[in-house]
């Protein structure tokens, strides 16, 4: 069971005040064994877990097919006023936002091995680095991840990375650039 | 009209740990927002512009800032009083501390997910008892 698919599954005995058939989530999954969280009409949820044998099956095949993953993009900003709104309208587009607070912070989560496609940082930074060492970085160690570069600064205005945007920016001008360089990759 | 969702601050400075349980949180239908340390923190609650109404604050007790972790939940008491608390810690003394000013004792770190999503249910609707609201 791929994470964020959706199964529909028949309770028998389980979960007795909950009889009927529901759509749910599924948050983890462990080899032949599962849990979840079951959110019922009253919005109630319940932590569910099964084993494969006789519990699931085939029978009880997904009738949604499962969702796409949606894209992973990492912010790289040190002002929290300014991270969490474009964080927020990043996510009201569909994509998993990560929110680093500087580059180290950024740098350290990537050699974690969490997967990112895009990192949408600012270039000055409190910390070991900056958001052009960073980017130097994730270019020889990740070149498949996008990145894109904003300053207010002006002598860091002429940098000549190929994805840059002038602050102050609009939330509208940083989603829809996100969103077509994701949809080109 | 349909009622907003409540929204969580959570407060950590490591990301590995902050990111998952953020998502996590959102999956269970939540608003997280998310601050590195408490200077952070106190930025989001302090705001003027798109000022943010936060419910529930989540934070390590050895979360870095200005103030340490049991300062910031008393300015918060006392600033924002219909916030709930929840303190997360592993340290005896810090666990002390949090208990004098949270309504119960601190969370243990590593977080085990739906130890954290049980506290925040039982806080909100604590909180919605006192107001008179149902919960959601």
């Amino acid at each position: 069971v791929a994470k964020r698919q959706s199964l529909r599954i028949d309770f028998e005995k389980a979960v007795a005040r909950v009889d009927h058939a529901l759509t749910l989530p599924v948050c983890r999954d462990y080899g032949v064994c599962g849990c979840f969280f079951v959110r019922n009409q009253l919005f109630e949820t319940q932590l569910v877990s099964w084993r494969t044998e006789g519990r699931v099956s085939e029978a009880m095949a997904p009738e949604l097919s499962p969702e796409e993953e949606p894209a992973r993009v990492m912010i790289v900003e040190d002002e929290v006023l300014v991270r969490f709104p474009i964080a927020e309208a990043l996510r009201a587009v569909g994509l998993e936002v990560i929110e680093a607070s500087n580059a180290d912070e950024a740098w350290s989560y990537l050699l974690s091995g969490q997967a990112v496609d895009l990192i949408f940082s600012d270039i000055q930074m409190p910390g070991t680095m900056d958001g052009l060492e960073l980017t130097r970085r994730v270019q020889e160690r990740f070149g498949h991840i996008i990145v894109v570069l904003t300053s207010g600064r002006r002598s860091l205005r002429s940098t000549d990375h190929p994805h840059f945007l002038v602050k102050p920016y609009r939330l509208g001008t940083v989603t829809a650039l996100i969103t077509s360089l994701l949809e080109k990759k | 009209m349909q009622r907003r969702p409540p929204c969580i601050l959570l407060v950590d400075a490591d990301i590995l740990v902050r990111h998952p349980l953020a998502e996590y949180l959102r999956e269970c239908g939540y608003r997280v927002a998310q601050a590195a340390d408490l200077d952070e923190a106190r930025k989001l609650f302090t705001q003027r512009r798109r000022r943010l109404a936060i419910d529930v604050v989540l934070a390590d007790a050895n979360a870095p800032g200005a103030e340490n972790a049991f300062a910031f939940a008393a300015w918060v008491r006392a600033n924002r009083p219909g916030v709930e608390v929840i303190l997360a810690g592993s340290v005896d003394a810090a666990a002390e501390k949090a208990g004098e000013l949270c309504e119960e004792e601190p969370l243990s770190k590593p977080y085990d997910h739906q130890l954290v999503l049980d506290r925040i249910r039982r806080s909100l609707a604590a909180r919605d008892r006192v107001r008179g609201e149902p919960s959601p």
